[in-house]
């Protein structure tokens, strides 16, 4: 009861204190301003980076193996896997025969910068898949209206497609897209289906896909290019038995001899995980330095604030002592004084990044994998470290006002 | 006989002044009972503050016995010293002291914050006691909205909040004008009257003159210590002014 009170007290002096000296309260605050302001920033970076790594993942897959001519995660040199041998139809077929381990497989091919048409109006930059009905299973809940492409169409090399939500939006803005005709490379495709927005930070272009069967995609673009296989292996759990049982059925369908080392990529999600992780970790190492930094001035620009504040109340100090004032109760004050300070930098942190926060994920639209808004964990976060960088500057000069002796204290003018 | 409430034994204050001991208090004993008025003079460097500042339990005596109502003061610590201060004293001081931001109420209910008070007791008893010394009217001025006289009784109604055993003043007329001065020491002889006991620290003779008991210092000794035959009573207490 008489703590509650003593610390809606210290609150007030707080906020009496900052009034009466408001440039020198905001000087002596900008240290922990601007270190809440650097740690909010980074925790919304690395928030958006989190999500944008799970999207990623869950877009690609956290149980599915790519085979590929290329290794995506960039540690193999471009010249070595550029001039690696094709991965062709027969060789996807050859693999899907004997392979047992995965839930599905799905051969894949695709060209990119092609040009979508409707009647008046065209899309350019779109990248054309050609696959399978079973790469519906990888799409998993993504298809939103209509459906995916049908083994018929698939073994009848029918003119199908399922388009992505931005390729979608730009060629039927008003429209439903389903059963209507686009062309290709000059021949009519029917839109069967249409995905969800999927596109994620480092994965843009997602949107902007068009799905075909496989035996069209070679009918238009001939057998020449190089196939992707995706091997769903139906749960993380199984994705090793997949991988290894992928590595001996691959080298077994290239001939590759026992020494030589494997000419193709198993590209995984976890690979992405990989990168961002070093990103993660960048963002990690400057934040922290800058946080690190900014509270040191913070640190010393309340300590020196408060020990100011005690001497200009000695007298009042004093005063206290004398009407029974306890040690902890001036503590107390100084301490919850000092708290308030760090309190009030942490509100005007907030409100500036907060600014930042909805002008940056407003104006720029690179930046839509970051929340609009402070996460409530950051709000919590930054309320905490300013009140233990308050308590921890304010200790030192609120332990020598509550040490005072009170008769010189009250001589204090 | 009436409760002892202060006894003194032959208690010393020494100082250290580069290296040197300064006696501020050589030898003095004394005894304060309940509803006793009692003066202390004596001149400047007598010993007079650093007794004041024994008997109000803000410092402790070198040497000597201090008991206040019977605890053995010597054996305090900070703490327990700074609760015989909030319950047992009330101070009012020569340049009243009150804190400046604060309203003369919220003055006079800082002693039941440390007393650990709650809010609703703590402004009503602050109101009661604002109204004993006819302020009534000036509860939420700040101390320099208020005329010295009245600061110095917010001071007064500070120093009775808590119902302390004893009231020490310090020079508490030394601010004000004599008539202004004159209403102060009515308002003591008022409190007097209604069983308080007061401790009054002055170096002015004309003050002290309305003590019923007078203890003079010289140089850390007890020089006298009398009962004054002749209180002056300057007429019934002006509430206001």
């Amino acid at each position: 009861m008489a703590l509650l009170a003593q610390a809606f007290e210290g609150v007030r002096i707080a906020i009496g204190a900052l009034r009466t000296n408001l440039l020198r309260t905001i000087l002596t605050t900008l240290g922990v301003v601007v270190g809440i302001f650097v740690v909010v920033i980074m925790g919304w970076l690395l928030q958006g980076l989190d999500k944008a790594m799970n999207d990623t993942i869950s877009l690609f897959g956290n149980d599915v193996i790519y085979i590929d001519k290329f290794d995506w995660s960039g540690q193999v040199r471009w010249s070595e896997m550029r001039n690696r041998k094709d991965i062709t139809m027969k060789q996807a077929e050859e693999l899907q025969s004997l392979m047992t381990t995965p839930q599905t497989i799905a051969p894949m091919a695709r060209q990119q910068g092609e040009t979508v048409k409707k009647e008046g109006n065209k899309v350019t930059d779109i990248i054309i898949i050609g696959t399978t009905s079973s790469y519906a299973a990888m799409l998993g809940d993504a298809v939103t209206s209509g459906r995916f492409l049908s083994p018929v169409e698939d073994h009848y090399r029918q003119n199908t497609a399922v388009i992505g939500y931005a390729l979608a939006l730009s060629l039927f803005p008003r429209e439903d897209p389903l059963g209507k005709t686009i062309k290709i490379k000059g021949r009519s495709f029917t839109v069967v289906g249409t995905l969800k927005k999927r596109a994620t930070f480092i994965f843009k272009d997602v949107d902007n896909e068009l799905y075909m069967p496989l035996r069209s995609f070679l009918s238009i673009y001939g057998s020449s290019t190089s196939l992707t296989i995706g091997l769903k292996a139906g749960s993380e759990e199984r994705l090793a038995d997949v991988r290894s049982e992928a590595m001996g059925v691959m080298r077994n369908v290239r001939n590759i001899a026992p020494d030589k080392k494997s000419d193709f990529g198993m590209n995984e999600a976890q690979q992405f995980r990989d990168q961002i992780a070093t990103f993660r970790l960048t963002v990690w190492a400057a934040g922290i330095g800058l946080t690190a930094l900014s509270f040191i001035v913070g640190v010393i620009g309340i300590v020196n604030i408060m020990y100011v504040a005690v001497t200009e109340r000695t007298k009042e100090i004093g005063v206290r002592k004398a009407l029974g004032a306890p040690r902890r109760s001036i503590l107390f004050q100084f301490l919850v004084e000092a708290a308030t300070l760090c309190l009030l930098g942490a509100v005007v942190a907030l409100a500036l990044s907060s600014i930042v926060m909805i002008s940056v994920t407003s104006l720029f639209e690179w930046a839509s994998f970051l929340p609009s808004f402070v996460p409530l964990h950051l709000l919590a976060t930054a309320t905490l470290v300013s009140l233990f960088v308050g308590v921890v500057a304010g200790f030192l000069p609120a332990l020598r006002a509550s040490k005072m002796d009170p008769v010189t204290a009250l001589r204090f003018d | 006989m009436k409760d002892v409430i202060i006894d003194i034994k032959n208690i010393a204050k020494i100082y250290h002044m580069g290296g040197e001991p300064v006696y501020a208090l050589r030898d003095v004993s004394l005894q304060i009972r309940q509803n006793d008025y009692i003066a202390i003079m004596g001149p400047s460097g007598s010993g007079k503050s650093t007794l004041m500042n024994i008997l109000g339990c803000l410092d402790t005596p070198t040497s000597g016995i201090y008991r206040f109502k019977g605890e053995d003061v010597n054996q305090m610590d900070d703490n327990d010293l700074a609760a015989i201060r909030n319950r047992e004293i009330g101070f009012v001081f020569q340049t009243f002291n009150l804190l400046p931001r604060y309203s003369a109420l919220k003055n006079v209910e800082l002693p039941l914050i440390y007393a650990g008070v709650s809010s609703d007791e703590r402004r009503k008893r602050a109101e009661q006691s604002l109204t004993n010394v006819g302020l009534q009217d000036r509860m939420h001025h700040k101390p320099n909205e208020l005329s010295g006289g009245q600061r110095q009784r917010v001071a007064v109604a500070r120093a009775l909040v808590t119902s302390p055993s004893i009231i020490l003043a310090d020079e508490p007329t030394g601010n004000l004008d004599t008539k202004t001065g004159n209403e102060i020491m009515q308002l003591f002889h008022d409190l007097w009257t209604s069983g308080n006991t007061i401790i009054l620290v002055t170096h002015e003779p004309d003050i002290a003159q309305h003590a019923h008991r007078i203890l003079r210092l010289r140089d850390g000794l007890v020089e006298s210590d009398a009962v004054n035959p002749n209180p002056v009573y300057s007429g019934p207490s002006v509430a206001s002014t």
